[in-house]
């Protein structure tokens, strides 16, 4: 079997000096290939510190992030810069799409940001991107002027231009109405079956959740449950 | 730097629109300030310069002060002696041996031109009296090669021969002569020459206008009783700024005394000097005014696109690609101001040329747009840019990525 794309390694997080909160309290988790992976729990549960720890935008107080059968704990921080850049992707709450720019760039730029330079093979595969989440013909357009839930979409082809092994989404759909929460999951749920790419997906609503191949709920920084979802078969 | 930097710190600025512009603004003006200023300065003072050595030689060797006199007395140890220095009544002083003096002179490296000449007082005859000039004997054509009074005459022209003369047109008004007529010097022991006028010269000082009158060396050498003397010796050098190094060195070697106008004008140029180091305070205070805004909208871009930076970290930008997008912008602002600033600055500089004339409608001091002053000024204006992006180019590089994306 192959390596896992992610695994954590009882990860702990505190916050704070003198009065320390503990955040996340030894997490061990692993993420396969091609896993479509839901994350519930309450507010404040650590959901958010634990997506960035597996994202590599934040480090752990102890234990090890192991990417690709690769140790991270003791990469500088270009090398964390490449190793995110191309094997992770993400879709955030808010967008922070690049304001002024338009749904093209904004979905060429982790190639641009990659290779240094704009190419032509990048645009055609942004553009490919940019017609599976149904945005061809707005690609010129200034993200400004999208409506959220076209920002959403671009922010998902955006987060799979380097073609990564895992999407991180922490509440992609916390902003958008349920019509449009419902379209921008389906989207995610095609592509995954698609490419094969992976998704762990932070949501709130319990229901949305329960249709993915796996369904973790974290509470008070731990691991409560893990098992497969509703959706496991399909 | 990669391309993309250069892609997103270029739009990074024209998204920024009336934020750019402003600093935009700031910087042109800054720099349209600080080349306005100096192109004014620079051109008043060549002008200046130009008139001053224009008139006089950049390096002349005279008589040494005391050269032939003796004491009276030998001191005997712990006596003190009072010498004094008369010159000898009726008698100019004159060089020593001056035809070595020129040969050494002529020798120098750095000297291009060298003319002995004879000056001296003498007296112009104007109805029942006499009215004081200065007797010039030069040699027209090595003389002119060092005193550009060609170039400064009205009418006429430099030559001497057949008891010609060369005289200032205040001179002229006064005498009320022209061209052609004749005028009547008298020296000291009472020897008058009647002399006809050659040339009439605007030298633009009012003293030499009224006061020198040219004449061939050999009148001049005569009229002042010197024989085959002269009263000195001048010289023009290739560097203006150099004439203090040749007068020394010449002072050395021709053992006579050597100056440069620089020492016969040392309260002007200490003025100058004053004068341009005021510039550049000013230009320092106006760098650092134009820094300070520039620095003060980077910071806001940083916080208004605090999210984008992060998630720009997110998918692979390391630190220095983040640190250089706001390096580059802050060098954009300086390069780009400075051209429209040196632009806008020699505009003013010729405008101002153009207004301000004197009463005869002539340009008082000519400034000419340097191309020095121009690329001083863009690198100066691109390097306060960059020097104003490091603070916020560093904040930026500096953010934690999961905090920016998640708190703004
Ligand atoms: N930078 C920080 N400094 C101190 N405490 C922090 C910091 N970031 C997060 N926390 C704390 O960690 C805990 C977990 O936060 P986290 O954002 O991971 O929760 P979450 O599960 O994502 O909640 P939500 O569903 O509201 O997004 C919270 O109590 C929060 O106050
Ligand atoms: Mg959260």
């Amino acid at each position: 079997m192959t390596n896992p794309i992610i695994e954590l390694d009882e990860i702990r997080r505190n916050y704070g000096e003198v009065v320390v909160t503990h955040v996340l309290k030894g997490i061990n988790l692993r993420i396969e290939h091609g896993e479509f992976t839901s994350l519930v729990g309450p507010s404040g549960s650590g959901k958010s510190t634990m997506l960035n720890i597996m994202g590599l935008l934040d480090r752990p107080t102890s234990g090890r992030v192991i990417i690709n059968g690769c140790a991270t704990g003791d990469l500088d921080d270009h090398a964390i810069t490449r190793l995110r850049g191309r094997t992770l992707g993400f879709v955030f709450q808010f967008h922070h799409l690049l304001t002024g720019f338009s749904a093209l760039e904004n979905v060429m730029m982790p190639a641009a940001v990659d290779r240094g330079t704009f190419t032509s093979s990048m645009r055609e595969r942004a553009e490919r991107l940019l017609s599976d989440v149904e945005l061809l013909e707005h690609e010129e357009k200034n993200v400004r002027h999208l409506s959220g839930g076209q920002q959403q979409r671009v922010a998902i082809a955006r987060a799979l231009t380097n073609e990564p092994d895992l999407v991180l989404a922490d509440e992609p759909t916390g902003n958008l109405d349920t019509k449009t929460a419902d379209r921008v999951m389906d989207l995610m749920r095609r592509i995954n079956k698609e490419t094969g790419t992976a998704f762990l997906i932070v949501t709130h609503e319990e229901a949305r959740a329960e249709r993915c191949e796996r369904f973790i709920r974290l509470v008070d920084g731990q691991i409560v449950e893990d098992r497969a979802g509703a959706d496991a078969d399909s | 730097m990669k391309p993309i930097e250069f892609f997103l710190a270029f739009r990074f600025l024209k998204e920024g629109h009336s934020q750019t512009l402003l600093i935009f603004s700031g910087a042109t003006a800054g720099v349209a300030v600080i080349v306005f200023l100096t192109s004014l300065i620079v051109g008043l003072q060549e002008s200046l310069v130009e008139q001053i050595t224009g008139l006089q030689p950049d390096v002349i060797v005279e008589p040494e002060d005391d050269g032939d006199t003796q004491p009276l007395y030998s001191a005997q140890s712990g006596e003190q002696v009072f010498r004094r220095t008369e010159p000898r009544p009726g008698r100019i002083d004159e060089i020593d041996q001056w035809r070595p003096v020129v040969e050494t002179v002529g020798e120098d490296p750095e000297v291009v031109a060298v003319t002995p000449v004879a000056f001296g007082p003498g007296s112009v005859v104007r109805g029942q009296m006499l009215q004081p000039i200065e007797v010039r004997g030069v040699d027209p054509v090595t003389y002119t090669e060092i005193v550009d009074i060609e170039d400064r005459l009205l009418r006429g022209e430099m030559r001497f021969d057949d008891l010609g003369t060369v005289i200032g047109y205040e001179l002229a008004e006064e005498l009320d002569v022209d061209l052609g007529d004749r005028i009547r010097f008298v020296v000291a022991d009472a020897d008058s020459r009647t002399f006809t006028i050659r040339g009439i010269f605007d030298a633009g000082a009012s003293a030499a206008n009224q006061t020198w009158a040219y004449v061939s060396l050999r009148e001049g050498q005569s009229m002042l009783d010197l024989g085959d003397g002269v009263t000195a010796v001048q010289a023009t050098v290739i560097d203006l700024f150099d004439a203090d190094d040749v007068a020394e060195r010449l002072q050395v070697m021709t053992e006579h005394d050597v100056s440069s106008w620089q020492d016969v004008n040392q309260d002007l140029l200490r003025a100058l000097r004053t004068q341009s180091a005021s510039t550049i305070l000013i230009a320092v205070f106006v760098s650092i005014s134009v820094a300070l805004g520039i620095a003060s909208v980077l910071v806001v871009t940083v916080v208004q696109r605090r999210g984008q930076i992060g998630v720009l970290r997110a998918m692979g930008a390391p630190m220095g690609t983040i640190q250089r997008i706001f390096l580059i912008q802050g060098a954009t602002v300086g390069l780009v101001g400075s051209i429209f600033g040196s632009l806008l600055g020699t505009g003013l500089a010729l405008g101002f040329n153009d207004f301000v004339r004197d009463e005869q409608g002539e340009v008082i001091f000519p400034i000419e747009p340097s191309p020095t002053i121009f690329v001083l000024a863009c690198l100066l204006a691109t390097l306060t840019g960059l020097l104003a992006a490091v603070a916020p180019a560093r904040r930026a590089a500096k953010l934690d990525p999961a905090d920016a994306i998640t708190h703004s």
